[in-house]
């Protein structure tokens, strides 16, 4: 059974001008053990699905649909339920260490308050296993470190306390929100690195949400990716390199700089990233789509399963010759 | 911290310093003569309006008259009351109880009311918001003076529950007579308190640590109590000390409704009558215990505010 | 194949971009608390600037066998301890309480706005000494700086409005300071000052009409807490003086009245003061700033 399943997410939040729709249908699966990539552009729709597993949407948000947690419905528990399976089942990990961390309190608080006031352990044993992960996320002077403030550990420090409290209580399933966004380029692997590692030596699940195509593709098992609250193709990374099913994961894979080729002019995905509220009939994408017919537009265009993989687009069995090439040199010309 | 608090002190001493001048030097520009108003009128000789003059180093220059004047204060002389020729330092001291219960029971008050309607409003939200948003908004707008009044009227002539003057001796007593001017002295401050702490509350709710913590599982009394009060408090300090350092001032309207006998009312006498020995002396006192407090403030915001530098180093 | 579209023209082709928010104007600003706190302004100030017309009596003079007359319709509003209408001295309180503090509050900004443009002007030691001045003010509460200077230039409505205006001052400058050295920082100042153009006419071309709105902002806020001050240090004793009408006297004068059981005049003066205060610091609130700190 999977660790957690989503189904037919849909959220929309109270707006002056009427509600606006944020996530149209989300549906995907995380099995034991695995780490699934979520990417798309910003505002797509990425951490509001991992809020609602979270159920920490924005307040006034209207949900529907499902989040079974080992097959319980996180969306259908009480205060003291939800709490627990905050507690134990889940962690987070987010963008911003800084901010994840209340200025005016010691890391240490930090790390016992969730083993302490959230899992009931008694404050000796939570200490104790405060510093073993400190330890255990490369952290040299664990004194220091417990002693210090937030101000006074740089950004990439403070990531893997955040990380450490995240793995400290094994939980079932790591929410990561673009974990590596906020630091220096050169914490950033390092930071992931121990997110990875400590993720696999503990066989815990993630959803690592990013709009780094190529990060997600170096640490998760599967990738889905996301287009104006919906998900638009679900692959494994080297499939979803080697034969993208649908265009938006294509011209994604294109504008991506290489590292070992010169382009003379980076391929850029034409038009603006359309807002979930935006979307009339058919396809959200097909608007900026080079490969669009006026079919595309209409109706709704279902995800389509196929084993392990999943897209969602109406003229996918044409295209999917086409698309296993890049476009970058038409797009160039 | 204690470097903190010395290199603190040094400056309070050195503003309390340039403040004496200014204190000292409107009273000598002041219009009109000193030993005209100690003659009181009457017609006297060269010879005893000299020997006045004297006696009181009236013909000596700025200067030396304030350099007498500074070297008693910091004895503890300071001079004799033009009026009365009453001691000013045993003058004052008579007098600094009554003010002090009336400022420490207001600054309760503050604290009290305040603080806690703002906390309580802040994270409940709903009706009991709306209703500290509304009660400060006309708290605020009510001059201490007309609240004192309105006070008296409801409390002590119609249902007689207080007594309308005098400031009481012994505690209980104290407590009975200083009740009605006290919370008029705090309506106001406390009216700014609640909406500031309100407002706090509210913006710290809706910090991502706030939601971190909550997303960890810990309780919402913990994040309540940990995270969103504790944090709300510093600026609920500092605009708590500006309340309770202004009551210094403020006390003056309060004492003057209730014809209580403390150290604002004593300061508008010698301003009517203009005996400036004692207006300096008030008002250096005065300016001393504003700034005294101010200083608590700000080492209390140090000790609650990690993150600031007591070195004073770094911005 | 299309080519990539440059991406800004897409951006202007189409999407909600341009939208414009609705409420823009100064009443959508002020919303409905706002609109009636300044029709009650206007009323007040017409009250103010009609008072010879409509008051029913001479406000000074009074006849002692009617003292203390209920409302009737002879008095709308009754009479004081020494027989004079309460209609009317209240009308004419309102020219002295609001002429007062208007007083205080273009006092206290023309001597803030200047020490501000100074101080930004010449910078250096200029600003550093304005900045040393500001802080021994500082160092007096706000009120104690007035009766300090009440004491030096003696009682009265001029006096205490000027005593005020300066205990106002320091408040004023520091805020106007620091909105103008950021004005000041911007190029187009620079330019001008490249240019030429002199100290004054830069700062009366660029950097006043830049703080103007952080002005009339400070004026309507300092409004409410000067109507309060003014009237706290006529309450007593030190600023107008009898016979002549203010609200603040009026409250004062009434206390004796009051605890005999005729509390009318206090009642109706001191609710005119909350009433003012109110209207004014809710309209200084939604012109854009937040209600000050406190009132030292």
């Amino acid at each position: 059974m999977s660790v957690l399943e989503l189904d037919d997410i849909r959220l929309a939040v109270p707006h002056p001008s009427g509600d606006r729709t944020l996530l149209r249908g989300v549906s995907l699966s995380v099995a034991p053990g695995e780490a699934l990539g979520l990417v798309g552009e910003s505002g797509s729709g990425k951490s509001m699905t991992l809020r609602t597993v979270l159920r920490t949407e924005p307040r006034g948000a209207h949900v529907t649909g499902r989040v079974l947690l080992d097959g319980r419905d996180v969306r259908g528990l009480g205060t003291a339920e939800l709490r627990r399976v905050r507690a134990e089942s889940l962690a987070m990990i987010s963008q911003d260490p800084r901010a994840a961390l209340n200025p005016l309190l010691r890391v240490s608080r930090f790390l016992v308050e969730g083993l302490c006031d959230a899992r009931g352990d008694d404050e000796r044993t939570a200490t104790r296993r405060a510093r073993d992960l400190l330890a255990q996320v490369g952290i040299a002077d664990v004194d220091r470190c417990m002693n210090s403030y937030p101000h006074q550990l740089s950004g990439g420090m403070l990531q893997r306390v955040v990380i450490a409290a995240a793995v400290a209580g094994s939980p079932r399933l790591l929410l990561a929100d673009e974990p590596t966004t906020a630091l220096d380029v050169t914490t950033q692997s390092e930071v992931m690195a121990i997110l990875d590692e400590q993720r696999r030596e503990r066989g815990m699940s993630m959803i690592f949400v990013t709009h780094d195509l190529e990060l997600a593709s170096a640490v998760c098992d599967r990738i889905a990716v996301m287009y104006a609250g919906e998900i638009v193709e679900i692959s494994t990374p080297e499939r979803l390199h080697a034969a993208p099913r649908h265009p938006y994961t294509r011209l994604l894979l294109d504008s991506r700089p290489s590292l070992t080729a010169r382009t003379p002019v980076l391929p850029v995905i034409p038009g603006r990233p359309v807002a979930a509220y935006e979307v009339g009939g058919g396809c959200a994408f097909a608007g900026r789509c080079p490969w669009s017919e006026p079919g595309c537009t209409d109706g709704e265009i279902p995800l389509v399963r196929d084993g392990d993989r999943a897209v969602r687009c109406a003229r996918e069995e044409e295209l999917a010759g086409e698309l296993a090439h890049a476009t970058g040199t038409e797009a160039t010309a | 911290m204690q470097r903190f608090v010395i290199r603190r002190l040094g400056a309070l001493a050195v503003t309390l310093l340039f403040s004496s001048f200014v204190i000292y030097g409107a009273m000598y520009l002041a219009p009109g003569t000193p030993e005209s108003f100690l003659v009181q009128g009457r017609t006297v000789s060269p010879e005893v309006l000299a020997s006045i003059r004297a006696q009181y180093g009236l013909d000596d220059p700025f200067l030396l008259r304030y350099w007498h004047w500074l070297t008693g204060v910091l004895t503890g002389n300071l001079g004799e009351s033009l009026t009365t020729r009453q001691d000013v330092a045993s003058l004052l001291a008579s007098r600094i109880p009554t003010t002090a219960w009336l400022t420490a029971y207001a600054a309760l008050l503050i604290v009290v009311f305040g603080v806690v309607a703002g906390v309580v409003a802040g994270l409940r939200g709903g009706l009991l918001d709306t209703a500290v948003l509304l009660g400060s908004s006309v708290g605020f707008a009510i001059p201490t003076f007309f609240a004192a009044l309105l006070l008296m009227s409801v409390f002590s002539v119609t249902l007689g529950w207080f007594p309308v003057f005098g400031a009481g001796s012994g505690f209980s007593d104290r407590i009975l007579h200083l009740t009605l001017p006290a919370v008029a002295l705090a309506l106001p401050a406390a009216a700014v308190v609640a909406r500031i702490t309100r407002t706090a509350v509210v913006e710290e709710r809706d910090t991502e640590h706030v939601s971190v913590a909550l997303a960890r599982g810990v309780p919402w009394r913990t994040v309540a109590r940990r995270h969103i009060v504790r944090n709300a408090m510093l600026p609920v300090t500092t605009i708590v000390g500006v309340n309770i350092a202004a009551l210094v001032a403020g006390a003056t309207v309060v004492e003057h409704a209730f014809t209580l006998d403390g150290v604002g009312a004593l300061l508008i006498n010698a301003v009517q009558q203009k005996d400036f020995a004692v207006v300096q002396a008030v008002a250096l006192v005065l300016v001393a215990v504003f700034g005294v407090v101010n200083l608590v403030i700000d080492v209390l915001y140090a000790v609650i505010d990690p993150r600031v530098q007591l070195g004073g180093e770094s911005a | 194949m299309k080519t990539a579209v440059s991406a800004p023209a897409a951006r202007r082709s189409g999407g909600p971009a341009g939208r414009r928010r609705p409420g823009g104007g100064l009443s959508g600003r002020l919303g409905p608390l706002g609109v009636t706190a300044v029709a009650v302004a206007a009323l007040l100030v017409l009250a103010a600037l009609l008072a010879p017309v409509l008051a029913p009596y001479d406000p000074d003079i009074g006849s002692i066998v009617q003292r203390y007359l209920p409302p009737g319709p002879e008095h709308l509003l009754g009479t004081d301890q020494s027989g004079r209408d309460l209609l009317s001295r209240l009308l004419y309180g309102a020219r002295t309480s609001l002429l007062g503090a208007a007083a205080v509050v273009v006092i206290a900004g023309v001597g803030g706005t200047l020490l501000a443009l100074v101080a930004t002007w010449f910078g250096g030691r200029v600003d550093a000494f304005v900045g040393r001045v500001l802080d021994l003010l500082f160092a007096f509460p706000n009120l104690l700086l007035a009766i300090i200077v009440v004491a030096v230039f003696g009682t009265g409505m001029a006096q205490a409005t000027v005593a005020l205006a300066m205990a106002y001052v320091p408040y004023t400058a520091r805020v106007l300071r620091s909105v103008a050295l950021r004005e000041r920082r911007l190029p187009y100042v620079q330019a001008a000052e490249l240019q030429g153009l002199s100290g004054v006419t830069v700062s009366g071309r660029h950097l006043l009409p830049n703080i103007a709105p952080q002005i009339l902002t400070g004026a309507a806020i300092n409004f409410g807490y000067a109507m309060i001050d003014l009237a706290a240090l006529s309450f007593l004793g030190l600023g107008v003086q009898a016979p002549t009408a203010d609200w603040g006297l009026m409250v004062s004068q009434g206390q004796d009245s009051l605890l005999q059981g005729y509390p009318q005049q206090s009642l109706l003066a001191g609710t005119c003061i909350v009433v003012a205060v109110a209207a004014f610091s809710v309209i200084g609130e939604r012109l854009g700033g937040r209600a000050a700190g406190g009132r030292a």
